[in-house]
């Protein structure tokens, strides 16, 4: 369900939308998160690591996102009915994504066949493909839909990923290919800051609801600063150095790190950034006589 | 082909809610919601100052972004253009609300009253759909009335039986409805001797609502 009832009507400037909440976001953090993990427990699987509890753990995210989304709707009974649109709706298109995945991972953790965990590995990149389409589809808040933030959310789901494979591989005294881990986890930081500056910058550029975009700033230093470019050298520090302590402690440091500031992100993302498009009037009407008024766009940056 | 759609003339609106109030009363909606609204804005800057009363609600867009999005095809484009919603296949999952530049859809997960929930008046007791609770809901254009008229033989936009509430109940005649596809209908005729906009154009969405600011004389094609 949505929060409770907000009178905005009269509102000219945009306000935030009330209708997806942390439950929403929920979907988002897990489900990314979750998705990541089950991309990486096949790429570890490649250097030899288990993959049985890192697919499961995979595809409990993934499963605690999508009972988010549940508690979220307001006719849970109906829940069914979402697999109606798979030709345009991105919603329909990752629920129908969600049974194939959870039967190829199950599959894969059930009878080891290697084959079962890379389909499972394509069908979480899918999975996650459409959860960023689905924010980028709702054109209503101008954060969610630029382009750029399907690159900005694949490659926090994928760091997720990588960072919660570090951590499962770290807690399972699975360190022979941590050095392998850190290296993606590096080479997906980098992509995901160079993704967050070029998303902010467009959206500069393009022009946003100004509370949508101080939302964003907030977070700069927590999100870019703490959780990006600090894992980035702490990264680069672990892959130069020749001490598994090192590897071992820089690389959990980094990815708990970079899991928690991609975390943020998403919430605020959906929570704290998602502002709507508000109204505005390209000309104001000629009253009797004379000229029209000067253009309005209450809010906006 | 058909397609209903609405003028506004910005220059007749006094913001007096006379339509806000007659939505309300066709469709009962809740208390809070309101499919037709009319915002106060104010442009410019003292002593410039101009204010401007914008009646707003769902644009019908031919391309309708809410559609596009509904996982359910609880939303459906007609084809005279209008967008309905499907009240028993909607899931409330708000996706239409924030995939509508618009702000036009609302979703509310329990009856508010007038007068607190303590005191639900006799009417608006009566009135009480649990079907449209926990699902979205927006301005229809009155499609029931549009329907029905037809079936009449009655022209929407022309006979006030089947014509939206809002555009029947305004005093200072600011709505014209009809088929923007009818070169001859009075919206296509009104539209072509003025000059208008459609709010958030650049978006892409072909919303089927068009606010006149002025008479075709004073303004030029690009304006249009």
């Amino acid at each position: 369900m949505s929060t409770p009832l907000e009178n905005t009507s009269g509102r000219t400037a945009p306000w935030h939308q009330s209708n997806w909440d942390l439950r929403a976001a929920g979907n988002f953090v897990f489900g990314g998160a979750g998705t990541g993990l089950i991309v990486f427990a096949a790429i570890g699987h490649a250097f030899g690591a288990a993959y049985v509890w890192t697919v499961l753990t995979g595809l409990a995210l993934v499963g605690a996102g999508l009972l988010c989304v549940w508690a979220e709707i307001g006719r849970p009974l109906r829940a069914v009915n979402v697999y109606r649109h798979a030709k345009t709706s991105w919603m329909t298109r990752e629920a129908m994504v969600a049974p194939f995945l959870f039967a190829s991972g199950l599959g894969a953790a059930w009878t080891g066949s290697e084959v079962l965990v890379w389909v499972a590995a394509a069908l979480a990149l899918v999975y996650l493909t459409c959860q960023a389409q689905m924010i980028k589809a709702a054109r209503g808040i101008p954060a969610w839909r630029s382009p750029r933030i399907v690159p900005l959310v694949m490659l926090t789901g994928l760091c997720e990923g990588a960072s919660l494979a570090i951590l499962v591989a770290a807690l399972s005294s699975d360190h022979a290919y941590l050095k392998w881990l850190d290296g993606f986890l590096l080479a997906l930081v980098l992509a995901r800051g160079f993704a967050w500056y070029v998303y902010r910058s467009g959206l500069q550029h393009e022009g946003a609801p100004t509370k949508a975009l101080a939302a964003l700033s907030r977070i700069e230093l927590a999100f870019a600063m703490l959780g990006n470019w600090g894992p980035l050298v702490l990264l680069f520090i672990a892959l130069a150095s020749s001490s598994v302590n090192v590897i071992f402690w820089l690389g959990a440091i980094s990815a708990f790190a970079t899991l928690w500031s991609g975390w943020l992100f998403k919430v605020v993302l959906i929570t704290r950034a998602a502002y709507n498009q508000g109204f505005a009037l390209p000309r104001t009407a000629v009253r009797g006589t004379g000229s029209g008024g000067p253009a309005a766009r209450p809010g906006w940056h | 082909m058909t397609r209903w759609a609405m003028a506004v003339d910005l220059r007749r609106c006094i913001g007096c809610q006379t339509c806000t109030t007659a939505c309300r009363g066709a469709n009962a909606t809740p208390g809070g919601v309101q499919w037709r609204q009319v915002l106060d804005m104010e442009t410019g800057e003292f002593p410039d100052v101009r204010r401007a009363f914008v009646p707003v609600g769902c644009m019908h867009c031919a391309d309708p972004p809410c559609e596009h999005v509904c996982p359910t095809t609880a939303t459906k484009k007609r084809a005279d253009g209008l967008v309905t919603i499907d009240y028993d296949i909607c899931i409330g999952c708000g996706y239409c609300a924030v995939a509508c530049p618009y702000q036009a859809r609302h979703i509310v997960h329990r009856n508010a009253f007038a007068f607190g929930d303590q005191r639900p008046m006799e009417s608006e007791l009566a009135r009480v759909d649990p079907g449209r609770i926990s699902v979205a809901t927006k301005c229809s254009f009155c499609k029931d009335r549009i329907d029905a008229g037809l079936q009449q033989g009655l022209t929407p936009g022309v006979d006030p039986e089947a014509t939206p509430a809002c555009v029947n109940a305004c005093i200072t005649q600011t709505y014209v409805f009809g088929d923007r596809d009818d070169p001859n209908s009075k919206l296509s005729r009104l539209l072509d001797d003025a000059t208008h906009f459609r709010m958030h154009e650049d978006l892409g969405t072909d919303p089927g609502i068009y606010y006149i600011w002025d008479g075709k004389a004073a303004g030029t094609e690009a304006d249009k």
